[in-house]
């Protein structure tokens, strides 16, 4: 073998790396440590496990002051921190586990970005099935058991290199997430709690007492190994390069600089909420409406209407999240076509509109 | 105007193929740069933009602005070192206008290029950014937009 092909070979086998238990800001630094070193051509693919001191986590490009309760964190030394990733605010405590793969976009089947999503969440659902639960991907880019979410993700691709990476709810504590977060559901109360727990699940929810850690580990592993056909390989610590950035990254995400990359104030994401009386019964939408952008940044509806399947409601609050206002019509009747939804009397057109009176 | 797989490539732009991203020099001598087409069709709805704030230093092939699509976080990596004169205030309110009009006022941001003649050797146009990019399209494994 001449030292080209050995080194295409290395590349080619993944090191997979749990980092234990870190602060937040440590642990951004790391993905973009990783990141940086793979971009380079100084690692090869590198699977991580992250465990994380208790923090609220915001997407790249979220503000703080819209998605969280920053008093509420500082009372209670709850680290605030901003992902290298998109999509939404979460909590994150030593219960959770976080994984993620950091490599050349080409390690991954050519397409599109709704397809390397769809890829590699059904790798994790693969994985986490072995456990013994049914968990499938839903669109965009959760991983469901029978239509709750128990893990969500979001990547960067950065040129050639992408960096992808999801969450496992080993455990929740709903009501302290709801104290940290902002949630459409404000009202911090047994129904709230419900409602979250009617879209959120976790482990000890689905199993009861949820398998060890490494048991977890394994099992997303053997996942990745099955769909892909990856060759991995654990290691005790991170590739060298990607120490070499580690110093220089942790500075930047320590920067004001960079929790202020999105500093919008709270005034422009308002709780917005209204009812409707329909032939199904009453109808209640509550927003989290941004008033700048003109979208749905996320929805909750409830009511004394009745639907089915029951995973409808939480397919269209997905399917709905982030959507410009002139896009809530044509999502809708688009969830409604392909759901196959029996609503008893609701129509697309009482989804829309109770949504609409909510943000007029 | 060039096609290339259904997506529109003008064949007046400057492109850097690799990063997918256009350049149009301005009579100030200033510069507009944007995604492609071909760099909305892989990325889907776009939902936010962050750039960097005027007067920022961009050094050649860094990140001059981010997008998000899907929850996947992407820079729009510029083609020439310069400072940002001017970000795109109408694409901050409705992010989506970078995919309905890519060349147009989706663009994502103004630059003063500090070396313009040095930086655009490196960039494809005409007949040979057209055929760079069914060579890109090709090696993607990309069916069209």
């Amino acid at each position: 073998m001449d030292t080209d092909s050995g080194k295409i070979q290395v590349q080619k086998i993944w090191t997979v790396v749990d980092t234990g238990l870190r602060p937040a800001d440590e642990n951004i630094a790391l993905d973009q440590a990783i990141l940086s070193a793979v971009e380079e051509g100084l690692s090869g693919p590198v699977f991580r496990f992250l465990h994380f001191e208790e923090c609220a986590l915001l997407g790249y490009h979220q503000s703080a002051a819209q998605e969280l309760d920053l008093d509420y964190c500082r009372e209670h030394g709850i680290e605030v921190q901003r992902r290298l990733t998109g999509g939404g605010a979460i909590i994150f405590d030593p219960s959770h586990l976080g994984w993620e793969i950091v490599c050349p976009r080409d390690v991954l089947p050519a397409g599109d970005m709704a397809l390397l999503s769809k890829e590699i969440c059904e790798a994790a659902a693969r994985g986490l099935s072995v456990l013994g639960i049914r968990a499938e991907f839903r669109p965009r880019n959760d991983i469901e058991v029978d239509g709750r979410k128990l893990s969500g993700t979001g990547g960067i691709l950065d040129g050639k290199t992408l960096l992808f990476q999801g969450t496992v709810l080993v455990d929740l504590d709903i009501p302290r997430m709801l104290r940290v977060l902002r949630v459409p559901a404000e009202k911090l109360d047994a129904h709230a709690v419900a409602s979250v727990a009617e879209r959120v699940t976790s482990l000890r929810r689905l199993v009861g007492e949820p398998p060890a850690r490494q048991e977890i580990q394994g099992a997303l592993l053997q996942g990745f190994r099955e769909h892909f056909g990856w060759r991995m390989e654990w290691s005790s610590t991170l590739p060298d390069a990607a120490w070499n950035y580690f110093g220089q990254s942790l500075e930047t995400v320590r920067s004001a600089e960079w929790l202020a990359v999105q500093d919008r104030p709270r005034e422009e994401l308002p709780y917005r909420q209204a009812a409707l009386r329909a032939p199904g019964g009453t109808l209640r939408a509550e927003v989290l409406w941004d008033t700048f952008g003109k979208r749905v940044k996320q929805v909750h509806f409830s009511g004394d209407c009745f639907i089915q399947p029951r995973r409808a409601v939480a397919d269209l609050e997905a399917a709905l999240r982030n959507a410009h206002i002139q896009e809530v019509d044509g999502l809708v009747q688009a969830w409604f076509e392909r759901g196959k939804i029996d609503a008893f009397g609701l129509e697309p057109g009482h989804f829309v509109q109770v949504l609409q009176q909510a943000v007029a | 105007m060039g096609t290339v797989r259904g997506c529109e490539i003008p064949e007046d732009l400057m492109y850097n193929v690799d990063n997918n991203v256009w350049l149009r020099r301005e009579d100030d001598g200033s510069v507009t740069i944007g995604m492609t087409s071909y760099a909305c069709a892989l990325a889907g709805q776009i939902v936010s933009y962050t750039p960097k704030a005027a007067g920022k230093d961009i050094k050649k092939d860094k990140s001059a602005a981010t997008v998000e699509s899907g929850k996947w976080v992407g820079p729009l990596k510029s083609p020439v070192s310069g400072s940002v004169v001017a970000t795109n205030e109408d694409v901050a309110k409705d992010p989506g206008l970078i995919n309905k009009d890519p060349y147009g006022s989706g663009w994502v941001a103004r630059l003063n290029p500090a070396d313009y003649a040095a930086d655009a050797t490196d960039l494809k146009t005409g007949a040979d950014a057209l055929a760079a990019f069914e060579e890109k399209m090709s090696a993607d494994g990309f069916g069209g937009c």
